[in-house]
């Protein structure tokens, strides 16, 4: 009688044979990117290209959780209304002031026929938003059903713009999600500082008022130079600017940028043929004024207007520094992102400290295994070394179906596969228990083993899917970093049930085969 | 081969539910002490949970912990916690989240804290990061100063992301307890999933207790580690539980607490197996591995140790508690090749006297079958063990012929 059949050996060398498939392109270099940023693999052809991803804080990079500041959105939203709605209007010749707020537009007409005639207007361009009236003033506000569109628009934007930015640097492989309705994720390897691309950079040009004196109260800004060693020289004070609230042109006009380094460092942009012709009107009607160019709040240059620039192009001087230049052109090309974002969380791991990891992780991988093998071996002997056989196996199916399955490899990860190694022989011990029973008990060696499985079976089934149920629960819950623990536990609980179950009792199988032993050595 | 190294005992005969008034006062000071630890001295929350702003640097040299403490505080955030961190060129900084009234302006204070820092300590680039820099200065024509101090870690989490995180561990815990009962309710009988519910939540205590008393730094990566613990423990926990239902069904005329005692003293062996190995891959993360997971690995040590202790001390008890009795289970036709060890076992444990046994065979089997004594059960005058016994008497002969031909 024979405890093997032809197909056993088969199925499992298959199982075995695609696990060493999938793992051992690990074993080559990483994927690296050439000067054209295709990339460049040192994997051999006959392998494929499957490779374990390792997580941000074993490659280094950053990890970034951000939030979309709703209420800027909300406010631009409003500043569209009163731009576009005013504008429409007047073209309509109906006579009308407005004065915008950061959740409402008041606008105020010359009586109520007015007001209702300019209602209809406005409720042709903006259908979702609030409108209620009160005489001769309608007050136009942002509607449930127009803020939910503004919050989507807005997000993917900002997601959107914050992508181009990592692209325009040349950075390998970011990862940009948008995360519940207002958040973004992004993880860009390899980089320890991402602050710049989150700014909004909302740039505009206004006309600078004189002092204390404007033309109209209701529409100017106070607007300081930033409190900051670049444009301001030591022990100088800030400078107030009073600017008009209306702009001569803004960021969305700007077509290219670039760097000046000729007499001094500049920052240079074009603008596009509706920019060029607003900026030359509004040079040429304020010849002698002073021009203010105001970043994300802050005024960062104040140059006076000698003459009307026809060319569209603007050069902002402010005492850069050439890298901070390069930085801001760069950044001011891919434009300004669509509201504000702030930071809510923030995990950087550099590379130094990464590869320290893998390689102590490795270590610590090495020598749990080492240990183990010891002590299985000396612990069971022949059955022991087989479970060995099994337990090695298990690592390399573990790397194999991590690499199919493109899963990340993290920290906790490679804690998660230390503590498989561990763990994977607890099948085996369950079952050799069982065995040594049935041995002590009298049966014969083929038949203690198979009672031995069989009695053992539902015991580690049930063990292992419990452990699965709290892994499942750490994936749900877990950020980064610990769903790969959670991943990489889940995944060497079933390829050790595989290795304890089906790989060593077939290897004791074919040694009772073989040998036809009187007595187990266990 | 060489000889086999024995390190647990074959045929151990441990009295555990002996102990059990014992065990349990443990186990509940245990708890009650883990519980007011933390009560009064609450846990060391890593900044996951409090939020907080960490820097983990590596300088160029050797450092004085406390001068980099004064530096970091003239830069006027506050006092920063400031710690060695692996080796003397090493410092692992934590600010607390700024005092804001707005979440804007919290953000705010984070960001000039980072820049604050990053102006003392100008950063060492690498990598990318390197090339960037390098790349931009080479087309401005200007030398590139890299900076002396490795930023191996940065992390800041606010503190509405650190609430938030909070309880969805605390979520994730109790609902994997939840599961984990409610698994075992499933497959056993309901003593089985409270007892496996207490206990667990007895291992989860107690880590907790741990932390607070040695005020290890309480992250995500620990509550990784309870889970990991309660999957553990479970583990550990059910092998024992199958077994002992196991026994029930085969001895359900015995006394709850032999049978527990016999399923106990079984599993023994390879629970400590599972357990040492498991320590020893352990070890050899704590020993090697980063410095990062050391805490993590800790958690993880302490609960191999504690859930192998509640197996076998408090949840078996915690059966007896709740009134389990072997007469609950139907007496289930065993594997009658089994159940000659087991007689054995049950035998040497309860020590019935053989004289008692000789009368009882010969009033039930005759003369002609003095080798079945041992299977019968004493206090079961229908066992039907001469039966079940007949085949294995016919193997025990067959193997014994070769030695009797010598």
């Amino acid at each position: 009688m024979s405890y093997t059949r032809w197909w056993q050996p088969v199925l499992v060398g298959l199982v075995v044979l695609a696990g060493v498939y999938f793992a051992a392109p690990n074993l080559f270099p990483r994927t690296t990117y050439d000067d054209n940023n295709v990339a460049q693999s040192y994997v051999p052809a006959p392998f494929l290209q499957f490779q374990v991803n390792l997580g941000l804080d074993l490659q280094g990079g950053s990890y970034r959780l951000v939030r979309v500041d709703l209420d800027d959105a909300k406010a631009s939203y409003m500043q569209d209304v009163q731009r576009i709605g005013s504008n429409t209007l007047r073209d309509q010749g109906v006579a009308l002031r407005a004065i915008a707020s950061d959740t409402n537009v008041r606008f105020q007409f010359r009586d109520e026929t007015a007001m209702l005639g300019a209602r209809e207007i406005l409720r042709e361009q903006f259908p979702t938003a609030n409108y209620t009236d009160e005489g001769a003033v309608l007050t136009v506000g942002i509607g449930d059903e127009a803020f939910e569109v503004v919050k989507q628009e807005t997000v993917q934007s900002v997601r959107d713009t914050i992508e181009r930015r990592i692209d325009a640097f040349g950075l390998t492989e970011p990862s940009i999600r948008i995360q519940g309705e207002d958040r973004i994720l992004i993880e860009v390897p390899g980089v320890s500082n991402i602050d710049e691309y989150l700014e909004k950079l909302e740039l505009s040009i206004h006309i600078v008022s004189q002092a204390g004196a404007t033309r109209n109260p209701n529409e100017t800004l106070f607007m300081l130079l930033p409190d900051s060693d670049r444009v301001l020289a030591a022990g100088e004070q800030p400078v107030r600017y009073l600017i008009e609230r209306q702009e001569c042109v803004n960021g969305a006009d700007i077509q290219g940028t670039g760097v000046d380094a000729e007499r001094g460092i500049a920052v240079t942009f074009t603008l596009n043929s509706r920019g060029t012709k607003d900026f030359a009107n509004c040079t040429r009607d304020n010849i002698g004024e002073r021009l203010a160019i105001v970043l994300d709040g802050e005024v960062i240059s104040a140059p006076n207007v000698n003459e009307a620039i026809n060319t569209g192009a603007v050069q902002i001087t402010g005492g850069f520094e050439f890298t901070e230049a390069k930085t801001l052109a760069t950044l001011l090309g891919t434009g300004s992102l669509a509201a504000e974002v702030e930071s809510i969380e923030e995990r950087v791991v550099g590379p130094g400290l990464g590869a320290e990891s893998i390689r102590s992780g490795a270590i610590a991988c090495l020598v749990a295994m080492g240990l183990v093998l010891v002590f299985m071996a000396a612990s069971y002997g022949l059955l022991g070394l087989m479970a060995n056989v099994a337990l090695v196996v298990n690592l390399v199916l573990l790397l194999g179906l991590l690499s199919l399955f493109g899963a990340t490899l993290t920290l906790p990860g490679i804690a998660g596969i230390v503590l498989t190694v561990g763990m994977a022989v607890d099948a085996n011990v369950l079952v050799f228990e069982r065995v040594r029973e049935e041995a002590r008990a009298g049966l014969d060696p083929g038949d203690s083993v198979a009672s031995g499985y069989g009695a053992a079976f539902s015991t580690i089934l049930d063990a292992n899917l419990t452990t699965v149920i709290a892994a499942i629960l750490l994936a749900a819950f877990g950020t980064g970093p610990i769903q790969g623990f959670a991943i990489t536990l889940t995944m060497g609980i079933l390829t050790s049930m595989f290795t304890a179950l089906l790989l060593t009792r077939l290897l004791i199988n074919l040694w009772l085969d073989g040998f036809r032993p009187l007595k187990l050595p266990i | 081969m060489f000889p086999l190294i024995r390190l647990f005992p074959q045929n151990s005969n441990i009295d555990f539910l002996g102990l059990r008034r014992i065990t349990l006062v443990l186990s509940l000071v245990l708890i009650l002490g883990s519980v007011g630890m933390f009560l009064t001295r609450g846990l060391n929350l890593g900044i996951d949970f409090k939020g907080g702003l960490l820097f983990d640097l590596r300088f160029s040299e050797t450092i004085a912990i406390d001068t980099v403490k004064e530096d970091l505080t003239a830069l006027g955030f506050g006092t920063p916690e400031v710690q060695a961190f692996g080796s003397d060129r090493d410092a692992k900084v934590v600010f607390a989240t700024p005092n804001a009234p707005t979440e804007d302006e919290e953000i705010a204070q984070v960001t000039a804290i980072k820049q604050a820092v990053r102006g003392l300590y100008p950063p060492k680039l690498d990598g990318e990061d390197l090339e960037l820099a390098q790349a931009a200065a080479t087309e401005g024509d200007i030398e590139f100063v890299n900076g002396s101090v490795e930023y191996r870690r940065v992390e800041n989490v606010g503190s509405k992301i650190s609430g938030e995180l909070a309880q969805k561990g605390a979520l994730a815990t109790a609902l994997a307890l939840l599961a984990i009962a409610a698994y075992i309710w499933f497959r056993f009988e309901w003593q089985f999933a409270i007892a496996a519910l207490l206990a667990l939540s007895h291992d989860v205590i107690t880590t907790i207790g741990l932390f607070s008393v040695f005020q290890f730094t309480f992250d995500l990566p620990t509550v990784a580690a309870i889970l990991t613990i309660a999957g553990y423990s479970i583990n550990d926990t059910v092998v024992v539980f199958d077994r002992a239902r196991e026994e029930m069904r085969r001895y359900n005329e015995r006394p709850v607490m032999e049978v527990l005692n016999i399923a106990l003293n079984r599993t023994l062996s390879r629970t400590l197996m599972t357990s040492v190995t498991t320590l020893l891959a352990l070890l050899a993360l704590f020993a090697f591995g980063p410095l990062v997971i050391r805490d993590f690995t800790i958690a993880l040590m302490w609960g191999v140790v504690i859930g192998t202790y509640s197996s076998l001390f408090f949840a078996t008890p915690l059966l007896v508690v709740m009134g389990l009795s072997a007469r609950a289970f139907d007496k289930k036709i065993v594997d009658d090749d089994e159940d000659d060890y087991a007689a054995q076992l049950a035998a040497s444990v309860t020590q019935i006297d053989d004289d008692e046994i000789r009368a009882r065979v010969r009033t039930d089997g005759g003369e002609d079958r003095p080798i079945e004594a041992e299977m019968i059960f004493p206090d079961d005058p229908d066992n039907d063990g001469p039966v079940q016994g007949g085949r294995r008497r016919v193997r025990k002969t067959k193997k014994k012929r070769p030695l009797g031909r010598k």
